[in-house]
């Protein structure tokens, strides 16, 4: 733990000397002139990501709002930028106060940071950076992940309360303004900048870890200049200020715009688009994401009737999920035009998904295409066209490869090889006769998709497009089985009303998608599993990842499991299961001697099994204390290869919590009922009962649930 | 059932727990369809496995290079005939 940090630069302590006088001016995007001449250069501009930029706001005007505080079950309150402040200040004390020895207590010494909020990122942030530390940020907390962490790290950042002071700070301590173990001065003492520090934008801010579907995550480290020479470009394209009276946004509080997120901001595109941008501009942000379509909504509507616009930052796997038409017109009803623009980003945003999310949110929905290593490249609307725009700054070029240069990129001056294909789209010429400045593009898919199934190279892409071009075929994935050698699986999305109900049904489908590739493909490259899905369960990214992967094709080492194709919710407490009846269950067998078919018990266990995932306030259900079926029916027989949805919903009543199920497919009902749990009285709970678990619905089970 | 329908409806739950072929129940194994073109879609390692699965479970061994092997594999009825002649278990 107490490694040299090996990337601090010798001379780590001079910024603490030079306190620049000069104040760079946070409105103003940074000169591009010099972002591509010199390291040298880069090196010397001053970032407003620090105290130049927020802690000015801040003393310009306290009491505007920083941020809107989201409770369960309570209206947003707002948090003024001094009480932000306030915060910031506690966690430079929380890190006084470690043992003199800490290595974390030094300037440059590395923090994981791992927060489920945006409140408690932003606090945590803002205070390593005025130490002069630098902040890694997993893209998850699980224990393989931080352990591999804690080795080059100097140590991992506490959670911060709900509202984002230091564990030891919140309750009783934080209302005395002393710290038990220390005489010093406690968050509520006036704050008082504890650094002047003017750091320079050469200055490493960061490091993020790349979410990667296969491998190991790699990790990436950016610079405040890279950071801000994005932030600019952003600003330059997307104002969040809204008056058009020129009003000075950064000294006067914003009235117009909030920052709502439904994306991880432990990852570049949410941390720079939902945190850093609100941040460095002083509009007010959501103090945590809004994981569910309800909870936006809420948020929307209460914002809106402050008179607030509000700026989406959201991703395709959210997009897609937004309510169909008839719960589609709350969203929309309320957000009547009260919704500035929506970004989508982490995966390209299927054109129908698009259309909806422009309809129900009744804003311009602007995709952002980039990666981890290279920041934004490009952008787009479907609403006007499918071609990629590169960002202002960015430079592209398609041959030898397609490539991209910019002031994002750890080195600006050189090209940076991206794995998608792409090809320019022929230049239009404006009204004036001149040529577009920027070369618009199609993306088309990874260049990096050739497998070797058994000694034949297998482009994947290629069968990719034979199956796209299917007419029930909406989108496809296909890939190399990690736990079955030379074999293909393939993720089908379709249409609802396309989808195989059966096993006829099924096995005709996949006979003909097979027969399609037949013509074009060695036998080897048809894919031998497949699952047909009405969206691809994507991660909070967007990302298509090994999870979903694995819990897609987990039947197939567990002949106990239905076959996952995807689950939807409401809420902690509401989880909707799809799913297929495997013909290798191992428990169709011996009921009637013809009929292979799913016991009711067997049923009655899926249901247990969905309802042990669930959170009340924070709470689930304990098996020890189940206490007995409740109106359980059994309908229709539940044969191998139905497909079927299994929704289950967690409810408190006063004898305690209960599970209700229902299991139904086309053919009706087959089983629904209640389980019953007896009364919570110890706590289950974890230490803040009142917080729902932020983990996105689509994370991997929770352990208890296996 | 004679005992070739249950050597029959042996080797089909065979050729399915061996080639994990998910979607496929022995009813949907037609006796005299080929295999390996149309019927069942079955490829060069669905062959190699399958001759493992054989050797393991009859104690027959086929020559993976001999042309014999493909008609052996053929159909099911051929599949049949070959263990019918030559299983030693």
């Amino acid at each position: 733990m107490d490694t040299p940090g090996v990337d601090t630069p010798p001379d780590e302590f001079d910024f603490l000397k030079s306190c620049l006088p000069h104040m760079s001016d946070a409105r103003q995007p940074a000169s591009r002139a010099t972002a591509r001449s010199t390291e040298q250069d880069a090196a010397q501009r001053a970032t407003s990501l620090i105290h130049q930029g927020w802690r000015q706001l801040a003393r310009l005007a306290p009491a505007a709002p920083a941020c809107w505080l989201a409770s369960p079950g309570q209206p947003l309150r707002p948090l003024s930028r001094a009480e932000l402040m306030a915060r910031v200040d506690a966690w430079h004390q929380w890190l006084d106060n470690l043992p003199a020895a800490h290595a974390g207590r030094r300037p440059g010494a590395r923090w994981v940071l791992f927060q489920p909020t945006t409140l408690g990122a932003c606090v945590q942030l803002l205070a390593l950076w005025e130490r002069g530390m630098l902040a890694v940020l997993p893209g998850d907390d699980r224990p393989e992940t931080l352990a591999r962490l804690a080795e080059s790290s100097d140590g991992k950042l506490p959670e911060t309360s709900a509202a984002g002071w230091p564990p030891e700070q919140s309750g009783a301590l934080s209302s005395t303004g002393t710290l038990s173990s220390t005489d010093s001065v406690g968050s509520t003492a006036a704050p008082n900048t504890p650094f002047e520090i003017t750091p320079d934008g050469g200055r490493l801010a960061l490091e993020l870890c790349t979410s990667g579907s296969t491998g190991e995550p790699l990790r990436i480290a950016k610079r405040f200049d890279q950071l801000e020479a994005e932030l600019a470009v952003h600003r330059a394209l997307w104002p969040l200020a809204t008056d058009a009276s020129g009003t000075d946004s950064a000294s006067e509080p914003s009235t117009g715009a909030v920052s709502l997120s439904q994306v991880s901001h432990q990852h570049i595109y949410g941390l720079l688009v939902s945190l850093l941008r609100p941040l460095s501009e002083g509009v007010p942000f959501l103090s945590e994401a809004c994981h569910y379509p309800e909870q936006l909504a809420a948020a929307i509507a209460q914002l809106s009737g402050l008179g607030h616009r509000c700026q989406l930052v959201s991703s395709p796997a959210q997009l897609a999920r937004l309510p169909q038409a008839s719960d589609g017109s709350r969203v929309a009803g309320q957000a009547q035009a009260q919704v500035l623009r929506v970004f989508s980003s982490g995966a390209p945003l299927p054109a129908e998904a698009a259309r909806h999310a422009e309809n129900c949110l009744q804003a311009p929905v602007i995709e952002i295409y980039g990666s981890t290593e290279t920041g934004g490249i490009a952008h787009r609307r479907q609403h006007e066209t499918s071609d990629w725009t590169p960002l202002p700054e960015v430079e592209i070029r398609f041959s030898p490869a397609f490539a991209v240069r910019s002031p994002f990129l750890e080195q600006p001056d050189q090209w940076w090889q991206q794995a998608d294909n792409a090809a320019p789209v022929a230049a239009e010429t404006s009204s004036q006769g001149e040529q577009q400045a920027a070369p618009r593009f199609q993306l088309l898919g990874r260049s990096d998709r050739l497998v070797k199934l058994a000694g034949k190279r297998v482009s994947l892409s290629a069968v990719e497009r034979c199956l796209s071009a299917q007419a029930e075929v909406l989108e496809v994935r296909c890939l190399p089985m990690p736990t079955r050698d030379h074999r293909l699986g393939a993720v089908v999305v379709m249409d609802e009303s396309a989808l195989p109900q059966d096993h006829a049904s099924r096995r005709d489908l996949i006979a003909r998608l097979r027969r399609a590739l037949m013509p074009g493909f060695e036998r080897i490259a048809l894919p031998r599993y497949w699952r047909f899905v009405t969206r691809l369960p994507l991660n909070a990214q967007g990302k298509f990842t090994a999870d979903s992967v694995a819990r897609l094709f987990a039947d197939l080492d567990d002949h106990r499991l239905p076959r996952w194709l995807g689950e939807t919710s409401s809420g902690p407490q509401q989880l909707t299961l799809e799913a297929e009846v495997p013909d290798s269950l191992c428990y169709l067998e011996g009921h009637f001697a013809d009929q292979p078919l799913v016991p009711g018990v067997v049923m009655l266990k899926w249901a247990r099994d969905l309802g042990r995932r669930l959170r009340l306030a924070g709470v689930g259900v304990q098996e020890s204390r189940f206490q007995r079926l409740e109106r359980i029916k059994f309908s229709n027989l539940l044969l191998p290869g139905m497909r079927f949805t299994l929704a289950a919903t967690l409810v408190a009543d006063s004898h305690g919590l209960r599970v209700d199920f229902r299991l139904e497919s086309r053919a009706g009902l087959h089983a629904s009922g209640r389980l019953r749990y007896g009364a919570e009285t110890d706590s289950a709970a974890d230490s803040s009962p009142l917080s729902p678990p932020l983990s996105s619905p689509q994370t991997t089970p929770t352990p208890e649930a296996s | 059932m004679s005992d070739s329908a249950k050597l029959e409806l042996e080797l089909k739950q065979l050729i399915i727990d061996t080639l994990e072929l998910e979607d496929i129940t022995p009813d949907d194994i037609v006796a005299d369809e080929p295999l390996f073109v149309d019927g069942l879609g079955l490829d060069s390692i669905d062959a190699l496995e399958l001759g493992l699965a054989l050797q393991k479970q009859y104690g027959i061994t086929l020559d993976a290079e001999a042309e014999d092997t493909r008609a052996h594999f053929a159909s099911l009825n051929a599949l049949r005939e070959l263990v019918e002649a030559r299983r030693e278990r």
